[in-house]
């Protein structure tokens, strides 16, 4: 880069500080189009994105796809109506004051935007797609990234692990209010939150195999739902059986939970801090091992229910993980690190460089 | 639970294992208003038991001691706004009446009847299997929970008693047809959902019901009447529904 003056330094330099100080810049979040597909790692980033349009930021919704589906169907209207653009057809005009975000599984995306003048963040929600999709040779600091938004400490320890020069943060993924418990008496219907089919096969016939009595036992595949009917789902089923070895967060589990039915969950193969308590599984959790385990589990906890026999511990237990991960708790970590550890931060860099160039430490061409 | 009488026929008490039967179904009526409909015989064996003031009696002077006719008998006398019928040999769960309050209070749609999820075993108690589960079954009915005509239409495996009834609008309905012999309750299901009533089954076991018993009321009329005349009976239940009141049909040998 050719050398400025003084002057022309400062003139740009100050321009960015006004625009930080005034709210005049745009915070860029890169998103993938599930095509109406319903994904927590999705909805987590759209939940930033609208949380921070609600308190007085710029912000755009960035794709590359022209037929381009959102969100509309399973997150709702205000989460659709931020503004979109398309990376490959719109003009978009990228500052220094500006923010671009960018998910853990767009490798690529962080390669072909090195060169950009703006502020870069990760978001990590699950480190095994930066093993996947970054190539060996690159590395985060090499790609000129310094900040990492994480959502867990162990998220963030991997990341460190990896690349330890990286300066990470923590915004948890929330649980929508949507998903709360009803005073309605339940069903005796059976949900499912699985992530593949053949993981429904594996519970669902072996219960009604080798429990025949239960025939008339009905499953619930909840895949696919949108957040309010899924809500409503969790709602009415006395029994919800989440199962999802390759989870981010799990946070579908936590939606069961607050929703009040009686929650028999596969552990993970990985374990989420939340999930664990004193060096041991939370036991606010029915777990069972493996996925043939749960239809031994399953009829002994139907027969109970059915006669009233399941102890209000049980229940008690499951209310205890309601207090966490509450979008009020989301929200005051969001502006702490967006807004104080990212944005502020930005703008007190600054600052720090005006200082440098007005004390010539940092090298201008001669006027 | 508030507002509601048991009915409960009785016949030929004073016989075999049938007066302890009977105590232990009393028992499981968990202090709710009872009534007792039998025979002079058999009300004065009742009276003997002591069985508490909120057991009351009527006796039958008529000479038909068909179920039937007793339960349509004490629907004549009780007032409260719920009933059900208990089977001398059956009994009602711990848990059963609890539920049907809180379903009651928590349905917002006006829901007829109640049925419990019947757990049925053998006279050594062992569990044989449930009746009104069906209802549970994804594919039976049109809406998961409830009874449908068509639902009705091919499955007998329902239990009726034990459930709680909403009684002026079983009244309304023109209550059971006596000369219906052994598929009165079938009609009567038939025709209250004719009529658009929504009958519910409370997905928690309520009631438990022995079968087998040679004793019983079922086992003693099957036993005098032959298979073909049980399913024209049947048929005729699937043919008078749609009258409101009782025909006064006969067993007609084809």
């Amino acid at each position: 880069m050719a050398e400025m003056t003084k002057k022309e330094m400062l003139r740009i330099v100050d321009e960015n500080i006004s625009r930080l100080e005034n709210k005049d810049y745009t915070l860029y979040f890169f998103v993938l189009d599930t095509k109406g597909n319903p994904s927590s790692s999705l909805e987590y980033i759209y939940k930033t994105a609208l949380t921070l349009s609600k308190r007085g930021h710029n912000v755009v919704m960035l794709h590359q796809e022209k037929d381009f589906v959102g969100v509309a169907d399973w997150l709702g209207e205000d989460y659709a109506n931020l503004k979109h653009s398309n990376v490959e057809t719109d003009n978009i005009e990228i500052s220094a004051s500006d923010f671009l975000f960018i998910p853990e599984i767009f490798a690529n995306v962080m390669l072909q935007t090195k060169n950009l003048p703006c502020k870069r963040v990760v978001i990590v929600q699950n480190y095994g797609n930066i093993t996947e999709f970054m190539p060996v040779s690159q590395t985060l600091e090499s790609l000129g990234i310094i900040d990492v938004v994480a959502t867990s400490k162990k998220q963030e320890e991997k990341i460190k692990e990896y690349f330890p020069n990286i300066r990470t943060h923590i915004v948890s993924p929330a649980v929508d209010n949507v998903f709360r418990d009803s005073t309605n008496e339940r069903k005796l219907i059976i949900n499912l939150l699985v992530k593949e089919q053949s993981d429904a096969n594996r519970i669902v016939k072996p219960f009604y195999w080798k429990n025949p009595l239960y025939r008339w036992v009905s499953f619930r595949d909840l895949r696919g739902l949108p957040k309010e009917v899924l809500a409503e789902a969790l709602r009415e089923s006395a029994i919800t059986i989440w199962a999802d070895d390759k989870t981010d967060f799990g946070i579908s589990l936590l939606e069961a939970l607050r929703c009040g039915g009686l929650v028999l969950a596969k552990i993970p193969e990985n374990l989420e801090d939340w999930m664990i308590k004193n060096d041991e599984l939370t036991d606010s959790i029915l777990w069972f091992n493996g996925i043939d385990d749960a239809s031994n589990m399953i009829s002994s906890v139907v027969r109970s229910w059915t006669m009233d026999a399941v102890p209000d511990e049980v229940y008690q237990k499951q209310k205890e993980l309601n207090d966490i991960f509450t979008e009020d708790i989301q929200e005051k970590e969001i502006i702490e690190v967006y807004e104080k550890n990212i944005i502020n931060k930005r703008l007190s860099d600054f600052k720090e460089t005006k200082v440098d160039i007005e004390n010539n430490v940092l090298k201008t061409k001669e006027e | 639970m508030k507002n509601i009488t048991i009915i409960v026929p009785v016949f030929k008490l004073g016989e075999g294992e049938r007066k302890n039967l009977f105590v232990k179904a009393i028992e499981s009526t968990q202090g709710n208003n009872v009534v007792v409909v039998g025979s002079a015989e058999d009300i004065e064996v009742v009276n003997e038991l002591n069985l508490g003031k909120n057991v009351k009696t009527i006796v039958n002077t008529t000479n038909n001691r068909d179920y039937q006719k007793q339960v349509n008998l004490a629907l004549e006398e009780i007032k409260t706004e719920f009933f059900s019928v208990l089977e001398y040999d059956d009994v009602y769960t711990p848990i059963w009446f609890n539920n049907v309050e809180r379903y009651i209070s928590s349905e917002s749609d006006n829901i007829f009847a109640y049925l419990p999820l019947t757990e049925i075993v053998d006279v050594n108690f062992g569990p044989i299997g449930y009746a009104n589960e069906a209802v549970w079954a994804s594919s039976f009915s049109e809406e998961i929970g409830y009874y449908d005509s068509q639902s009705l239409e091919d499955y007998l495996n329902f239990n009726v008693s034990g459930g709680v009834f909403r009684r002026e609008e079983f009244l309304q309905l023109g209550g059971l047809k006596e000369s219906m012999k052994i598929s009165f309750w079938y009609e009567f299901l038939l025709r209250a959902l004719y009529k658009g009533k929504r009958i519910y089954v409370i997905p928690k076991v309520g009631y438990i019901h022995t079968v087998g018993r040679e004793e019983s009321l079922t086992k003693m009329t099957m036993n005098n009447m032959e298979e073909k005349e049980a399913n024209w009976w049947i048929d005729l239940a699937k043919k008078e529904y749609f009258f409101p009141h009782d025909r006064n049909k006969t067993y007609q040998e084809e």
